[in-house]
């Protein structure tokens, strides 16, 4: 293994132990996001839900849980010096970008997979678009993972971190909203779920995904110079 | 399509020109009062240059207009 | 810049735009399907280009400091910026004023560009409280740029969403206007799009010799008062002071 393999096995590893350990983010987010359902029920005024209404109810629940995480991820590191310490490592300061939202992905996915059944259960008459909704789901999450890790690198060493993250990545967020739920919608037709549009919608997460990756990637390093 | 739309639409077409002559306008005045701002501490910094060199203490100033509020956000 | 050339800037910057808005108003024909409201058109589109433009090359400027570690780059990708914004909000007014008068209400979701627009624009809008809530100079700077490029990058990716979900949803009813311009309209739109191209760069400059100016008041105050206040009243500000040179 080279030495930036070791060093990104090493934070991620980290990061899910303490993760495992404190229960710090994934059980907030889990409960916000069954909680938002409920608020979802009744602010709508539904017992069931499908096509655009299903997908937007989804989406909007998992993207504010997910904000609640992205509002974590550096935390520790800030508050325990985390970042002094990538700084004297003498590997590629990009690895702890990777590992980040490497550790951010798992924790989206943990969430998704308690969050989308209990929103099967709770509001969708026929469960048939599940299985192709997990594309949609990766897509979601490497996007959010990649611009969550920068906008949080980014918040967390300013004074306003809570109040940044939300405002700055809401905006950034939309393209891949209108995908996620352009390509969720026709999934949860109520008549069975149909493909109208799926894969456009797919390519365009996918190039979105890719754009934030590589601005992530290439711009990490200047985040965390002193 | 639309069959509601008024037919006299020339009131929205002047209000887009005035709008924009108003907002050039406002933002002189900002500009107007940024320069006064440059203007007055470059006063004071004279007077400090000028009373210590006729030999008086230059009074304390401290900076309390430089923490004024930006005025960039206000645009 | 020299004040000669400033001079000359702003003088060409009011000729032609003043040339632009009489070409619209006295020459160029009424538009066929939308009349005299379409003369809207060579105020609102320019400033929306001008506006994009200027976050883009914000994101330039953004880069090549993080490249050069030049303060000046950042400084100039803070003003670019800063205009776009106070040129949005035009283009956002404008834009609400041109839906009213064609459409009948001040805002259209079917108009992708307008709602991309709203969306980038907001966007933007963080960049003053993101800015503020850093209080190291270098790192505020080095921030901003990263924040500069991201969005810069965004712009695209957004307008293309946007306008995909609109064009999947329901077909466009409405052709952009800019495509098969006639000449005399053609015209009439590329001599506004330089008025107000020329108004930005002006603007820059005068922003420019301004930040300037009030770097070279703090860098003197800072000389003068050396032993009593040592150099604590610049943090506060959102805007780079140019202090160098």
């Amino acid at each position: 293994m080279t030495p930036s393999r070791t060093a990104f096995a090493a934070i991620l590893g980290k990061d899910l132990r303490t993760e495992l350990r404190t229960m710090r983010s994934l059980p907030a987010m889990v409960l916000f996001a069954v909680t938002t359902f409920i608020i979802f029920r009744y602010g709508l005024d539904r017992t069931t839900l499908s096509g655009s209404l299903a997908g937007g109810v989804l989406w909007t629940t998992l993207l504010f849980a997910a904000i609640l995480g992205i509002n974590r991820i550096f935390v520790s590191e800030q508050e325990e010096g985390g970042f002094d310490a990538i700084r004297l490592a003498p590997v590629d300061r990009t690895v702890l970008f990777m590992a980040k939202a490497a550790a951010l992905f798992i924790y989206l996915c943990v969430l998704e997979l308690i969050v989308v059944p209990t929103f099967a259960v709770f509001f969708l008459p026929q469960w048939s678009g599940l299985l192709p909704l997990i594309a949609v789901l990766i897509g979601a999450n490497l996007g959010f993972s990649a611009l969550g890790t920068l906008i949080s690198s980014m918040a967390v060493n300013s004074r306003a971190r809570d109040l940044l993250v939300p405002l700055l990545l809401l905006p950034l967020v939309v393209p891949l909203m209108i995908a996620a739920t352009g390509a969720s919608a026709s999934l949860f037709d109520p008549g069975g779920a149909s493909y109208d549009d799926f894969g456009t919608w797919l390519m365009v997460m996918g190039l979105y995904d890719g754009v934030f990756c590589l601005v992530g990637y290439a711009v990490f390093d200047f985040l965390l110079e002193d | 399509m639309f069959d509601a739309v008024p037919n006299d639409s020339t009131g929205y077409v002047f209000a887009a020109y005035v709008v924009f002559l108003l907002m050039i306008l406002i933002y002189i005045g900002i500009l107007g009062a940024k320069f006064q701002r440059i203007n007055r501490d470059i006063g004071e910094l004279t007077d400090e240059v000028e009373a210590g060199k006729a030999g008086v203490k230059p009074a304390s100033r401290n900076g309390g207009t430089e923490a004024a509020e930006p005025e960039e956000s206000r645009v | 810049m020299s004040s000669s050339r400033f001079k000359a800037l702003a003088i060409a910057t009011v000729v032609i735009l003043m040339v632009g808005f009489g070409l619209v108003f006295f020459w160029v024909p009424m538009d066929a399907d939308q009349g005299f409201k379409q003369k809207i058109f060579y105020l609102h589109v320019p400033l929306a280009i001008v506006a994009l433009l200027g976050f883009v090359a914000g994101g330039v400027e953004g880069f090549r400091h993080l490249r050069s570690g030049d303060r000046r780059h950042d400084a100039n990708s803070y003003v670019f910026i800063h205009l776009s914004i106070v040129f949005g909000v035009a283009v956002l007014i404008t834009g609400c004023l041109w839906a009213k008068a064609s459409w009948g209400h001040f805002w259209v979701w079917d108009e992708p560009t307008l709602v991309s627009f709203l969306i980038v624009f907001l966007m933007y809008c963080t960049y003053y409280p993101f800015r503020y809530a850093i209080e190291d100079r270098d790192r505020q700077a080095r921030y901003a740029s990263v924040f500069a490029i991201t969005a810069g990058a965004f712009v695209p990716l957004n307008f293309m969403a946007v306008r995909m979900a609109e064009s999947i949803i329901h077909p466009r009813v409405f052709a952009t206007s800019s495509g098969g311009l006639p000449g005399s309209m053609m015209f009439t739109f590329l001599v506004c799009l330089a008025g107000i191209a020329l108004l930005w760069v002006l603007l820059v400059q005068v922003e420019l010799a301004g930040k300037k100016a009030s770097g070279t008041v703090s860098r003197l105050r800072r000389a003068l008062h050396a032993d009593e206040n040592s150099g604590g009243s610049v943090s506060g500000r959102i805007a780079p002071n140019m202090e160098a040179k």
